[in-house]
C-alpha cells in the first residue's frame, strides 16, 4: 500500500492561493490520505517589533498584520492595551469601532465569495461580488480616507469621527448591499455546480471542530454557537445579534455561514447607527502599560487572540497574536484525508486562508 | 494574573511534570486549547497555556529552565502542534512527544518531515515515513 503513495506539493504558488503556503499531499490514486503544511514563505516577525516601537506606534504594526481584517487587528491590540491601563473608552468610540469592524466583515466575506466563485470558474459571480464590495470599501474611504488599512483606531478610542450625514449614508449602503447580496443568494446557495462541489466535502463534526480549536465560520458551520463578539467587547455589548450557525460541517455549510453573516453584519451596522450617542471619541492616555492581558476578538475569518505583557515602559515586553487561519490549519488538515485531489482547492478556500495573518 | 476583556482568567499554576495531566483534565471537562504563549526571562521561560470553554478562559502557567524538555500537549489537542513547533523555532524550546516535530524548521524547512496523524478522532497517531528522505537515501545508494 505504501508503495502506491505519491506526494504532490500543493502550492506555494497555486491559482487559488493569493499568498504562499505549501501542502504536501500524500495521495493514493486521486485520494488524499495525509497532508502536511509548510509555512514560512512570508514570515515577518512583526511581534518582535514591540522591542523597538512604543505601544502607540504598535497600533499601526498590528493593523498591518492583515490587509483584509486590518481594523480588527488594530482594535484587538488597542483593547489589550486599554485593559492593561484600565482605560474606559468613550461610548461613541465603541460604536464607531463596531461600524468599521462590520464594514470590514462585509468586505472580507464578499472578497472571499468572489475568490471562491473564481476557483469554481464562476467568473460572473466573482465580478458581481467584487462589484458589491467596491461600494463597501468606498464607504471606508469616505469615512476614514483609506480603503482597506484605515488607521482609525488608537489606544483610548478612535482617531476620527463619522459625521451624521455619513452615518445615514452607511444605512443606505447597508440597505443597498443587502438588496444586491440577496439578489445573488439563489445563485450561490442553490446552484447545482456549487452544491456538487461543496455538499458533503471536507466535513468536520461539532466535536472535532471544537477540539481542534477551529475558529469563526469554520467552527460555527459545524454547529458550535461560539462567536467572540458575544463576550461584549467594544460596542457589541449594546447591540443584539445571534451568531450564524449551521450543522453540516461541510464546505457548503461554511459557505452558507459566511453568506448569512453578511446580513447580520449589515443589521449590526444599522443598529449601531441608530444607537450611536454623541460625545467624545477618545480619551487621553497617560502612563505606560503594565501587566498581562489576553483578548479575544471576532474577525471575519474567526477569533483572533492578542496576548500582551507590559513592564511599565513605553515598549511592551511581549505581544503574541494567534490568528484565525493559524487556528484553522489543524481543522483543515483533518478535512483533507479522504477527499479527492480536485477538491483540495475548494477545501482550502472554505477556511478562507490568510497567510499574512498566519505568518505575521 | 491575566485579564481578558471582561474579567480575570481562571489561572492554575503548574509544573512541566503535571502539565500533560492538567491538560488532559481540561480536555475531559470539555475545554478547547486556544494558544500557548512564551515569556522569556534570562534563564527560564514562562509558559502560558490558554484554554476555553463557552466564554470562560482558563490559564495553565508554568516556568521551565532554559534547555529543559517540556511535554507536548499535541497528543491531547492536535492543534497545539503548530504553536509548539513555532515555539521550538522562535525560542529554542524543546517539546517531548510532539505529534509532528518539524525539528525547529516549521518556518524554514530544509529537510522533509513526517506527516500528521491520519486519524484525529481518537488521536491514534500513525505517522508516515519520511518519504522524501527515504527516496533521497535510495537515490544516493542507487
Amino acid at each position: 500500500m505504501g508503495d502506491r503513495r505519491t506526494v504532490i506539493p500543493f502550492g506555494p504558488q497555486h491559482p487559488v492561493l493569493p499568498e504562499p503556503i505549501q501542502l504536501k499531499l500524500v495521495l493514493e490514486d486521486e485520494k488524499v490520505v495525509e497532508a502536511l503544511p509548510q509555512i514560512g514563505y512570508i514570515h515577518r516577525g512583526l511581534e518582535r517589533l514591540v522591542k523597538v516601537r512604543d505601544f502607540n506606534q504598535m497600533v499601526f504594526v498590528a493593523e498591518r498584520i492583515c490587509g483584509i481584517c486590518s481594523f480588527q487587528h488594530a482594535m484587538s491590540y488597542c483593547l489589550s492595551i486599554e485593559r492593561l491601563m484600565n482605560i474606559e473608552v468613550p461610548e461613541r468610540a465603541d460604536y464607531l469601532r463596531v461600524i468599521w469592524s462590520e464594514l470590514h466583515r462585509v468586505h472580507s466575506h464578499l472578497l472571499w465569495l468572489g475568490l471562491m466563485a473564481d476557483a469554481f470558474g464562476f467568473e460572473a459571480m466573482f465580478m458581481e461580488t467584487w462589484k458589491i464590495r467596491e461600494a463597501v470599501v468606498d464607504m471606508m474611504e469616505a469615512t476614514a480616507g483609506s480603503r482597506v488599512i484605515i488607521s482609525t483606531c488608537q489606544v483610548g478610542g478612535v482617531r476620527r469621527d463619522i459625521a451624521p450625514e455619513l452615518l445615514q449614508q452607511i444605512v443606505k449602503l447597508a440597505d443597498d448591499v443587502q438588496r444586491r447580496v440577496k439578489a445573488i443568494e439563489h445563485s450561490v446557495l442553490n446552484d447545482y455546480t456549487i452544491k456538487k462541489r461543496t455538499v458533503d466535502k471536507g466535513v468536520i463534526s461539532k466535536e472535532q471542530a471544537w477540539k481542534l480549536g477551529a475558529a469563526g465560520p469554520v467552527l460555527r458551520a459545524s454547529g458550535v454557537k461560539w462567536d467572540a463578539r458575544m463576550i461584549g467587547y467594544a460596542g457589541y455589548k449594546y447591540l443584539n445579534f445571534e451568531p450564524v450557525v449551521e450543522t453540516a460541517g461541510d464546505c457548503y455549510a461554511r459557505t452558507k455561514v459566511r453568506f448569512r453573516e453578511m446580513f447580520v453584519a449589515l443589521d449590526l451596522l444599522r443598529q449601531a447607527v441608530a444607537k450611536i450617542p454623541a460625545g467624545e471619541i477618545n480619551v487621553k492616555v497617560k502612563g505606560n502599560p503594565e501587566g498581562e492581558a489576553f483578548i479575544q476578538v471576532e474577525q471575519p475569518r474567526g477569533e483572533v487572540t492578542y496576548t500582551v505583557k507590559g513592564n511599565g515602559t513605553k515598549n511592551l515586553e511581549k505581544m503574541h497574536v494567534r490568528t484565525p487561519t493559524f487556528a484553522n490549519i489543524p481543522a483543515f488538515l483533518t478535512m483533507l484525508p479522504g477527499c479527492e485531489l480536485a477538491d483540495v482547492p475548494v477545501l482550502a478556500l472554505t477556511i478562507d486562508p490568510c497567510i499574512s495573518c498566519t505568518e505575521r | 494574573m491575566l485579564h481578558n476583556q471582561t474579567k480575570e482568567t481562571n489561572e492554575v499554576q503548574t509544573t512541566a511534570d503535571k502539565l500533560f495531566a492538567e491538560t488532559q483534565k481540561l480536555a475531559d471537562n470539555g475545554y478547547r486549547f486556544i494558544i500557548a504563549d512564551v515569556f522569556e526571562a534570562e534563564d527560564n521561560f514562562e509558559l502560558i497555556y490558554q484554554f476555553g470553554k463557552d466564554y470562560d478562559a482558563t490559564t495553565l502557567r508554568l516556568t521551565v529552565p532554559k534547555g529543559a524538555e517540556i511535554p507536548s500537549i499535541s497528543p491531547i489537542f492536535f492543534n497545539a502542534l503548530l504553536i509548539e513547533n513555532e515555539n521550538q523555532d522562535l525560542y529554542g524550546l524543546k517539546y517531548k512527544g510532539l505529534v509532528v516535530d518539524f525539528g525547529g524548521r516549521l518556518y524554514m524547512s530544509q529537510d522533509e518531515v513526517e506527516a500528521p496523524p491520519q486519524s484525529m478522532a481518537g488521536m491514534n497517531v500513525s505517522l508516515v515515513k519520511k518519504w522524501n528522505k527515504k527516496a533521497d537515501t535510495a537515490k544516493k545508494e542507487g
